[in-house]
């Protein structure tokens, strides 16, 4: 083989050594993708909680810049693992077992607030002004409540099966990262910690996010109309908490 | 192989998302800066005793208008003012164009001893939602005599420190 031959080969190496780096650059584990797909996800809640505020004022375009982000990631992420919505729990077959699940858990809760409630003397059942508004209750809660169970179990929950498969450890996890969120306000995050769980553990067994949205604005409601300002700081997390 | 394009395709849009988050919280950060610490105003304070301070501030920005300044001897706040003095020597050197833009103050009387003169130039956020101060050169420290004729004039006062 004369010189000529010798460059072809090595020219060929190289495009053969290039194939491979870039066979490998998506030979990426499949659980360390789906935790690199949570991190990113609570990444997008942090730094709207924690960076657009103190940044850029309460500015919602800019506040929209990352949700879309992560909006564009877990529609992505969904099409790319062939997840149906149905998958997800956007179904209607098994809403009342969700909801039989649900009831008993969302009734202990709502009766241990508005015992506190009590104590604390804050019972106001629309202590706020805009929760005055019917619709707001009815259409902007249930929205928020359905948005963040579908990012908390539609997409998060889910990508911790792959990472450490169902069961405990899992739905703590789901609990403690929803809790997280809610940093810095103690007591939302208690509050998250314990209704994680359930949802969580709801999540697992019967997978219906209506259902779950529902449950989420009602307790948030509830939360809302028994407790005192003082203790929910107007359910403000991130850097607002601190406003 | 079928699944392997989509699944390409998240492993991209991860990493184009890590690096527009980390730019969107840098422009972000940089935009907050620039719009709460003004970076472009210049000046120095050259002159400290028992009477006045004295100096330029400009705001390279928008050189024409006038800077809001404020003094605070030893900590605490004695007055504000606005640039607007010729200052002829400060263009004569080079250091800007524009010659309004000195600025002095007539001090209350001081105790006895050393004090640190600081100025700050004051900065408006585009929406008035925040007001911050910048320190303008460096501190100058000047002594303040026993004798009231000594402090009258310029001789009797050591001034330390500035640019």
């Amino acid at each position: 083989m004369g010189p000529e031959g010798d460059l072809r080969c090595a020219a060929a190496n190289d495009v053969e050594k290039q194939n491979e780096m870039r066979t490998a650059d998506v030979k990426v584990d499949d659980k360390t993708l789906a935790a690199w797909e949570i991190i990113s996800v609570i990444s997008s809640v942090l730094i709207v909680a924690w960076t657009i505020v103190p940044l850029a004022g309460e500015s919602r375009l800019v506040g929209a810049v990352p949700i879309a982000l992560a909006f564009a990631l877990m529609i992505q992420s969904h099409r790319a693992r062939g997840e149906s919505l149905r998958d997800l729990g956007f179904r209607t077959d098994n809403f009342f077992r969700a909801i039989r699940l649900l009831i008993l858990p969302m009734v202990i809760g709502a009766l241990l607030l508005l015992f506190a409630g009590r104590i604390a003397q804050a019972l106001g059942f629309g202590a706020s002004e805009r929760m005055r508004s019917v619709w707001w209750i009815i259409l902007g809660g249930f929205a928020w409540g359905l948005l963040q169970q579908y990012a908390l179990q539609g997409f998060i929950h889910r990508r911790l099966y792959i990472i450490y498969g169902r069961g405990a450890r899992t739905t703590f996890l789901v609990a403690l990262i929803f809790a997280g969120l809610h940093a810095p306000n103690f007591a939302l995050m208690a509050a998250t910690f314990a209704s994680g769980l359930v949802w969580a553990y709801v999540y697992e067994r019967a997978p219906n996010l209506w259902a779950l949205g529902l449950s989420h604005s009602t307790m948030s409601w509830i939360v809302i109309a028994t407790l005192p300002d003082s203790i929910i700081t107007g359910l403000r997390v991130g850097y607002k908490y601190f406003m | 192989m079928s699944g392997l394009t989509p699944r390409k395709g998240l492993v991209r849009l991860l990493l184009i998302k890590s690096f527009a988050d980390l730019f969107f919280v840098l422009a972000l950060a940089v935009s907050f800066s620039f719009r709460t610490f003004e970076p472009r105003f210049r000046g120095n304070v050259d002159e400290a005793d028992a009477l006045h301070v004295a100096g330029w501030a400009i705001n390279a920005a928008d050189p024409s208008s006038r800077v809001e300044v404020h003094l605070y001897i030893d900590g605490r706040f004695i007055a504000n003012t606005r640039t607007g003095r010729s200052r002829p020597d400060v263009v004569a050197a080079k250091r800007i164009k524009e010659a309004q833009s000195g600025f002095e103050f007539r001090l209350p009387p001081l105790d006895p001893g050393e004090h640190e003169a600081r100025v700050y130039v004051v900065h408006r956020s585009a929406d008035n939602a925040r007001l911050t101060l910048q320190l303008l050169g460096r501190p100058i420290t000047f002594r303040v005599g026993e004798n009231p004729v000594e402090n009258g004039s310029r001789g009797g006062s050591e001034v330390r420190g500035g640019q």
